[in-house]
C-alpha cells in the first residue's frame, strides 16, 4: 500500500505490503541502516526510532502505521551542517560506545528523555533506556554519557574540549597514553553511520538462508538440493560436497564442517545454504530441500558422554576413546600424602552452566567474487587471518585468491570465531558458485540456536589445610561440556586446569580435566576462556572452607593469595609483584568489608537478609602455551601527512584500535588525529594470530610500539640531518623537532627532509611474548609469561521467602599495568562486570534433550541497565616491565571474580550455599533447577519448522 | 497468498462496519507489541489489520456520572502513566503499567492488547480483575457489558473476531481502601512476571476487614481473583497470625489448582508469601 510520512524532516512517499515493518521498511527500502535488527521482538530497542517524538521499537510497528506521522531515526540526529549533536558528542566523550550496535537505540532513548525531560535524575536516565539492552558497556558511562549531555544542554556548550569535565590529571612524562581519549570510531557509531556485514548492500546481491538441523543427533540419509533449485528466485545451493573434503576444519581438534557430513550432531547444525534474489525466495528454497534424517540416540549428559556405550557423537574418535575430546592435567607435587595430613579437608562439587554470548550484533559474513576466480569476505569474525587460512582450505583456492576483511563487528567476546569461518566459508562458496555477492546474516533465533556457548563444567575440588587457617594443598577434577564439536573448547579446559587452584600457595596440586562431546549445542571460546569457571567454583570453595575454619574469607584469602616470590599452582615463581594484596586490600575498605560482613552474620530473622561476598583471581596473560603468542604492526606515512596504522588483531568493540593509535601517537610524538586505522584487511595487515585472550594490549600494542619507535628513529635521524646535530640531541616539542641551538622544524618539513635523504617512512614492528614452556602430556612447566590479578566483592539482598535478589553495589579492583586508555579501559571493567553478574543470577543457557530453552532475547536474559548496581572500582597501576608502557592485559579477568563474590554474597545471605551457576530463583530458592516444558516446539518455530 | 490490507479506523462505527464485512478475516491492531512480534503465527489468518489508534471511542479516559472511570482499550500505557485523575484515584493502575517492558513498549502497548492478548501473566489485566473493571465490548449485535474476570476466562469466546473491546470501567478505590502491586521477574526490566499479585482492600469501623479483592497474575491460567482466600479475610481484625494463614490458605488452593505444574515447587511458595505481603502492605503491620 502507498504510505506517506515524515521522515527526519523530509517527506516520503513510498509503495509497501502492509506487513512489512518499520525497521525494514527503513533499511531495506529507503537504505537507512542505522537502526539495528537484534531481536525483531521488541526485546533489545537496538531499532529505536521516534515516532511523532514517541521512542517505540522499529520491529514492532508496521509501516502503514506511520502514514501521516513523523519519523525521526538516528540518521535525523546530527546538526543541519552534519555535527554530531549534543547529545551524540556527550554519549561519546564519556567513552560510552564500545561496539556500538546498540548505540543507535540508546542515542534515539537519550533523546526521547531529554527532549521531554531536560534534567533527568539519574533513576529518570535509567528508567529511559531500561528498554535498550548493551552487551559491552555495563550501562555505566552511558549514563554518564546522558547526564553530561544533560549539564550540557543547560551550559549551551555543545563541542567542548574533552578534558574540559574531568580532574586536571598530573602531568607526567605522557602526553596521550593514560590521558582522556575518544573512541577513534566513535563518531561512526554514534551517528549510525558505521556499516555492519548486515548493513551493506550490493548491487546484484544475493541473500542467502540455511536450513538447519531439528534435531540433535542424526544419520543424514539423504539430501537431494534440486528442489530448491526449482523454487522462483533461488541461484544456488550448496551442501558439503561444495567444499575440498567436505569441508573439514576445525583447530585444535579438526572435527567439525562448513556443512554437516554425514551426520548432524547438534540442534541448529547447518545441513545446506540456499542463494536467492530475495529473503522470501531463499526461505522458500530452504523448505524446498529434501533432507531425509535417521534419527540416532543422543548424548546430553556430560558424565553419560563417557560411558562405554554412550552413542558416538564424532565421525573418529580424536583420541581413540569415544566421546573423550581431550585430557588435560597438572602435576605439581603430590598432594596426596598432604592432604591425609592435613586436620582440614574439604570436598565438594560445583556446576557451572553454559553462557551465550549474546553479541547484540548476530553472526554475518558477505563474500564478493573477484572477476579472476578469487573471492573477497567481509565477515564479523575475530580473527581474520585464521577465517582466510580456513577459506583457502576448504575452497581449495591459492591464499592470494582468498581476502577477508574485518567489518565492524557488533560485539564478540569471544565468540565469533568458529562460527564465523562456517558462515565465511558458506557465502564464499555460494558468490564463487553464482558469480555474485551473497550475504548471509543470522537471526537472533539462529544465532542462539547455531552459535557456540561458554562451556558447562563439573568441577569437584579437595582442599587440604590446617586448623590456623593455611592452604596445604588442591586436587581438582574437571568435566568440560564441549557439545557436538570440540571448538576452542580444549584450550579453554587447559586454562580452566592451569588456573583450577586459584590464586593462592600450595605445597601440592594435582588437576585432571576431561572434555567430551554431547549433542547439547556446541562450545567453545567466550571471555575468561575456563578461568571464569575456574574462579567461580575454587572462589566459592574457599569461602566455604574459610567459613569451615571459622576465618573471615577475606583475612583468609589475605593469608594464602600469591605475593612476590611465591610459586603459583603451577609451580612456576612470579618475580613481579603481583598487586593481589593491593586489590584486596582495597576492595576491603571501599566496601566498608569489615563492619558490614560482622553486621549480616548477626542480622537475625529478617526475610530480606544481607550479604557480602569476595572473590579474587589470577589470570595468565596471554595464550601462553597454546602457542606462539606474536603480533605485527605497519605504520606509514602517507604523502598528505597522515599515517596509516594497520595491525592484524581486530577491534570488535573493545577499543583495541584506539589503544593502538594512543601508543603511535604517543611514541612518535605526534596528533593522533594525523593517525588512521582501517581493520584488518588479510591482503594489507599483518597475520598476528588470533584476537583473543586479552592479548590484544600487550602483544599488539607492543608492536605498534615498535614500528612506532622505528619510524620515530627515521624522522630524528632526518630531524638531526636538517638541524645538524645528533639524533639523540633533538628534543620533541609537540610535533616540533628542536635541536640544542633552539632551532626548529615542523612535521611537515621533517618529513620532506626525510623524503629528500631517500628514506622510506614506514615501518613495520612484531613483538612475541617471551617463549614458556607446557608439557601437556605431563602437566608441567610454566603456562605463562605472567599474570594478572584482581579482587572484587559484592553485596546483596536477598528475599528468603522468594528468591528475589538485588544486587547492591560491587567493588572492583584489578592490576592491569599501566591503563592506556582510562574511558576503554572502565568500559571493559564494567562491561565485565554485568555479564559476571549476567552469568551468576539470571543467563539461564539450558538444553532438555539437545532442545534450548530459550530462542530469543527474551527467554534468554542479559543484565538491563536497571539491573546494574553502584560500581566502584580502581586499577591497581603496578607498572609491568613486557607492557607497552607498562600496560597488561584487562577484557577477560575483569569478569571473573563477579559471578563467585556474588555467589558468596548469596550465600552469606541465605545461609545456604548452592554451589551451582547460575543461581536462577529456583537455585537460589529450592537448590535445583526446575525444567519448563517445550524447548522442542519453540525450537520448532524458531527455525521456521512449526508443527 | 494474498497481500495483507491495513485500515486505520476513523470511528468505532467504522471499525465495526470493517470488522463485520462478510467473508472478512480481520483482526484489531492497537499497539501490536504483541500482535506484530507473532505476525508468523496468524499471517496466513488474516486479510486485513484494523488499525485502531485513531479511533476516539476506544482512546478515552474519563469519568462518568456515576463516579465510575472509562478507561480507553486503546489508550497507550505510556499515556496512563501520564494521566493526573488516574494518578492520583487509581495509583494501582500506574504500578501495573510501569512493569510493563521498557518504554518502547509502553508507548505503544494498550489495556485491550494486554487483555485480549489473553497471557496468564498480563499485568494490566491483573490490575483490571482487582479493580473489578466491566469490559465495553461492541460487537455487531451492539454493545455488551462483559465482567472482566468472565472475559478472562473466555477467550476468545467472549470477544468474537466480530468484537472490539471500547474501554474498561472501574469504580475507583474508595478513599479510605490501600492497594498494593506485588511482583516477581527475573530481572528488573523487559521482564514478564513469574508471579504478580493487585491487592485491594479497606478496613470497617471496628477495624475489620471489610474489602478485599486478591487478583493474582502468571498463577492460574489467566489472571483472576481468590475469594476462596478472601473469604478467609473478610471481617477478620488484621494480625500477622491472619496474614499468615492467607499464606497457607492461597498456597493450598494453588497447589490444588496448579499443582502438576513445572514451576509448582517454586511459585507455591512465592504466592504464599506474596499473600501474606500484599495483606500487609494493604492493611498496615498489625498488632
Amino acid at each position: 500500500m502507498r504510505i506517506h510520512f515524515s521522515l527526519n524532516g523530509n517527506v516520503v512517499d513510498v509503495d509497501v505490503p502492509a506487513s512489512t515493518t518499520l525497521l525494514s521498511l527503513l533499511r531495506a527500502t529507503l537504505g537507512l541502516t542505522g537502526s539495528k535488527p537484534a531481536c525483531e521482538v521488541g526485546e533489545c530497542g537496538a531499532c529505536s526510532v521516534l515516532v511523532d517524538h514517541r521512542l517505540v521499537n522499529a520491529c514492532l510497528i508496521l509501516a502503514p502505521q506511520v502514514d501521516g506521522r513523523r519519523v525521526v531515526t538516528i540518521e535525523g540526529m546530527q546538526a543541519s551542517d552534519g555535527s554530531l549533536s549534543a547529545l551524540q558528542q556527550a554519549i561519546l566523550d564519556a567513552g560510552a560506545v564500545q561496539c556500538g550496535y546498540c548505540t543507535p537505540g540508546i542515542v534515539m532513548a537519550a533523546e526521547a528523555l531529554l527532549s521531554k525531560n531536560p534534567k533527568p535524575t539519574r533513576q529518570a536516565i535509567k528508567e529511559a533506556i531500561a528498554g535498550n539492552l548493551c552487551r559491552c558497556t555495563g550501562y555505566q558511562q552511558i549514563v554518564e554519557g546522558i547526564e553530561l549531555a544533560s549539564r550540557r544542554r543547560q551550559t549551551e556548550t555543545a563541542h567542548p574540549d574533552l578534558d574540559e569535565e574531568v580532574a586536571p590529571t598530573s602531568l607526567g612524562s605522557l602526553r596521550i597514553v593514560g590521558q582522556p581519549f575518544r573512541a577513534i570510531d566513535g563518531e561512526e557509531k554514534v551517528t549510525g553511520r558505521a556499516r555492519y556485514v548486515g548493513d551493506i548492500h550490493l548491487p546484484d546481491m544475493l541473500i542467502a538462508k540455511v536450513l538447519r538441523s531439528d534435531v540433535p543427533h542424526a544419520l543424514i540419509q539423504s539430501l537431494d538440493l534440486a528442489p530448491a533449485l526449482r523454487v522462483p528466485g533461488v541461484a544456488a545451493v550448496i551442501s558439503a560436497d561444495d567444499f575440498v573434503d567436505h569441508g573439514n576444519l576445525g583447530w585444535p581438534v579438526k572435527d567439525a564442517f562448513v556443512l554437516a557430513h554425514q551426520k548432524v550432531r547438534h540442534v541448529g547444525d547447518p545441513i545446506a545454504v540456499v542463494a536467492a534474489e530475495t529473503e522470501q525466495a531463499a526461505r522458500a528454497g530452504v523448505r524446498a530441500i529434501r533432507c531425509d534424517l535417521e534419527e540416532l540416540p543422543g548424548v546430553f549428559d556430560m558424565e553419560r558422554a563417557l560411558a562405554s556405550d554412550a552413542p558416538l557423537i564424532p565421525l573418529f574418535p580424536p583420541v581413540g576413546e569415544g566421546n573423550l575430546v581431550v585430557k588435560h592435567l597438572v602435576r605439581a607435587g603430590d598432594p596426596h600424602p598432604v592432604i591425609k595430613e592435613c586436620e582440614v579437608v574439604f570436598d565438594e562439587r560445583y556446576h557451572c552452566a553454559h553462557q551465550e554470548h549474546a553479541y547484540l550484533e548476530t553472526e554475518g559474513a558477505l563474500a564478493v567474487p573477484d572477476h579472476d576466480g578469487g573471492v573477497t569476505v567481509y565477515a564479523n569474525d575475530q580473527s581474520p587471518f585464521i577465517n582466510r587460512d580456513n577459506l583457502v582450505m576448504v575452497l581449495g583456492l591459492p591464499v592470494d585468491k582468498v581476502r577477508v576483511i574485518q567489518a565492524v563487528v557488533g560485539g564478540s567476546f569471544g565468540g565469533k570465531d568458529d562460527i564465523g569461518y562456517l558462515t565465511s566459508a558458506q557465502v564464499a562458496a555460494l558468490a564463487l558458485k553464482t558469480h555474485r555477492p551473497v550475504r548471509l546474516t543470522l537471526t537472533r533465533e539462529e544465532s542462539l540456536l547455531a552459535s557456540y556457548k561458554r562451556e558447562a563444567m563439573r568441577y569437584r575440588v579437595v582442599l587440604g589445610a590446617d586448623r590456623s587457617g593455611e592452604l596445604k594443598a588442591a586436587k581438582v577434577d574437571i568435566l568440560a561440556d564441549s557439545g557436538a564439536y570440540a571448538s576452542m573448547t580444549p584450550l579453554a579446559a587447559w586454562r580452566a586446569t592451569v588456573h583450577a587452584a586459584g590464586a593462592y600457595r600450595y605445597q601440592a596440586v594435582h588437576v585432571d580435566a576431561q572434555v567430551v562431546y554431547t549433542n547439547n549445542g556446541y562450545s567453545g571460546a567466550f571471555r575468561g576462556f575456563g578461568n571464569t569457571e575456574s574462579v567461580a567454583v575454587i572462589e566459592q570453595a574457599v569461602d566455604e572452607l574459610a567459613d569451615r575454619l571459622g576465618c573471615d574469607p577475606l583475612d583468609f584469602r589475605l593469608r594464602n593469595c600469591l605475593r612476590q616470590g611465591d610459586r603459583t599452582m603451577t609451580g612456576a615463581v612470579l618475580e613481579q609483584d603481583t598487586g593481589l594484596t593491593s586489590c584486596l586490600e582495597w576492595v576491603r575498605d571501599h566496601s566498608d568489608w569489615d563492619h558490614k560482613r560482622a553486621a549480616y552474620a548477626a542480622q537475625g530473622e529478617a526475610e530480606v537478609r544481607r550479604g557480602i561476598g569476595v572473590a579474587c583471581y589470577f589470570h595468565g596473560s596471554g595464550l601462553g602455551g597454546e602457542g606462539a603468542d606474536y603480533a605485527n604492526a605497519s605504520l606509514n606515512i602517507e604523502n598528505d601527512l597522515s599515517l596509516t596504522l594497520t595491525s592484524g588483531l581486530t577491534d570488535y568493540g573493545q577499543g583495541s584500535r584506539t589503544v593502538y593509535t594512543m601508543i603511535a601517537a604517543e611514541t612518535l610524538g605526534i596528533d593522533p588525529g594525523r593517525i588512521h586505522m582501517p581493520r584488518p584487511d588479510t591482503q594489507v595487515s599483518l597475520e598476528s594470530g588470533p584476537t583473543v585472550a586479552s592479548r590484544a594490549t600487550i602483544v599488539g600494542g607492543n608492536a605498534t610500539r615498535v614500528a612506532a619507535g622505528k619510524l620515530n628513529g627515521l624522522l630524528l635521524k632526518a630531524a638531526a640531518d636538517a638541524l645538524g646535530c645528533a639524533p639523540a640531541q633533538v628534543i620533541r616539542h609537540g610535533e616540533q623537532f628542536v635541536s640544542p641551538s633552539e632551532n626548529a622544524l615542523n612535521f611537515k618539513q621533517v618529513v620532506e627532509h626525510a623524503r629528500e635523504m631517500g628514506l622510506v617512512l614506514s615501518a613495520q614492528g612484531r613483538w612475541q611474548i617471551p617463549t614458556i614452556e607446557w608439557d601437556f602430556e605431563h602437566g608441567t612447566g610454566t603456562p605463562y609469561f605472567c599474570y594478572v590479578f584482581g579482587a572484587q566483592v559484592a553485596e546483596v539482598a536477598f528475599d528468603i521467602r522468594t528468591g528475589q535478589t538485588d544486587v547492591l553495589g560491587v567493588w572492583a579492583a584489578h592490576d592491569g599495568g599501566k591503563i592506556i586508555y582510562p574511558e576503554g579501559a572502565a568500559g571493559q571493567m564494567f562491561g565485565g562486570i554485568a555479564q559476571g553478574i549476567g552469568y551468576a543470577l539470571m543467563e539461564d543457557m539450558r538444553f532438555d534433550q539437545g532442545y534450548s530453552l530459550h530462542t530469543n532475547l527474551d527467554g534468554y536474559l542479559i543484565p538491563t541497565v536497571q539491573d546494574m548496581p553502584p560500581i566502584e572500582m580502581t586499577f591497581i597501576e603496578q607498572p609491568f616491565e613486557y607492557g607497552p608502557f607498562g600496560a597488561k592485559n584487562l577484557a577477560e579477568p575483569v569478569m571473573i571474580a563477579t559471578a563467585p563474590a556474588l555467589a558468596n554474597a548469596l550465600a552469606q545471605a541465605s545461609g545456604v550455599r548452592r554451589r551451582h551457576l547460575p543461581l536462577t530463583y529456583e537455585q537460589r530458592l529450592l537448590g535445583e533447577s526446575l525444567l519448563p516444558p517445550g524447548s522442542r516446539q519453540r525450537t520448532l518455530q524458531a527455525l521456521g519448522m512449526g508443527e | 497468498m494474498d497481500e495483507l490490507e491495513y485500515v486505520r479506523a476513523g470511528s468505532l462505527v467504522e471499525t465495526l462496519e470493517l470488522l463485520n464485512q462478510p467473508g472478512g478475516r480481520s483482526r484489531i491492531l492497537a499497539g501490536g507489541t504483541d500482535l506484530i512480534r507473532h505476525m508468523s503465527a496468524w499471517e496466513n489468518q488474516v486479510d486485513c489489520l484494523i488499525d485502531v489508534s485513531e479511533v476516539r471511542e476506544l482512546r478515552q479516559i474519563e469519568r462518568l456520572p456515576d463516579g465510575a472511570i472509562s478507561l480507553g482499550a486503546a489508550v497507550t500505557l505510556t499515556e496512563i502513566l501520564e494521566n493526573r485523575m488516574l494518578a492520583e484515584l487509581v495509583p494501582l493502575l500506574a504500578d501495573g503499567c510501569r512493569v510493563v517492558g521498557g518504554p518502547q513498549v509502553r508507548n505503544q502497548a494498550t489495556p485491550g492488547g494486554n487483555v485480549a492478548n489473553g497471557a496468564a501473566c498480563a499485568d494490566i489485566a491483573t490490575v483490571l480483575v482487582c479493580l473489578d473493571a466491566i469490559a465495553v465490548v461492541d460487537g455487531p449485535d451492539g454493545e455488551g457489558r462483559i465482567p472482566i474476570a468472565d472475559l478472562l476466562a473466555d477467550l476468545p469466546g467472549r470477544l468474537p473476531p466480530t468484537s472490539v473491546i471500547r474501554a474498561f470501567e472501574f469504580m475507583p478505590p474508595r478513599p479510605q481502601a490501600r492497594t498494593a502491586f506485588l511482583r516477581l521477574a527475573p530481572r528488573k526490566a523487559l521482564s514478564i512476571a513469574r508471579v504478580s499479585l493487585a491487592v485491594l482492600g479497606s478496613l470497617g469501623n471496628r477495624g475489620e476487614i471489610d474489602s478485599l479483592r486478591l487478583a493474582w497474575g502468571a498463577v492460574f491460567p489467566h489472571p483472576r481473583r481468590t475469594p476462596e482466600v478472601e473469604a478467609l479475610m473478610l471481617g477478620e481484625v488484621p494480625s500477622e497470625s491472619l496474614f499468615a494463614e492467607a499464606g497457607e490458605a492461597m498456597e493450598a488452593l494453588f497447589m490444588r489448582e496448579c499443582g502438576q505444574r513445572w514451576s509448582a515447587p517454586f511459585k507455591r511458595r512465592v504466592v504464599a508469601a506474596f499473600a501474606e505481603r500484599g495483606l500487609r502492605q494493604v492493611f498496615g503491620s498489625a498488632p
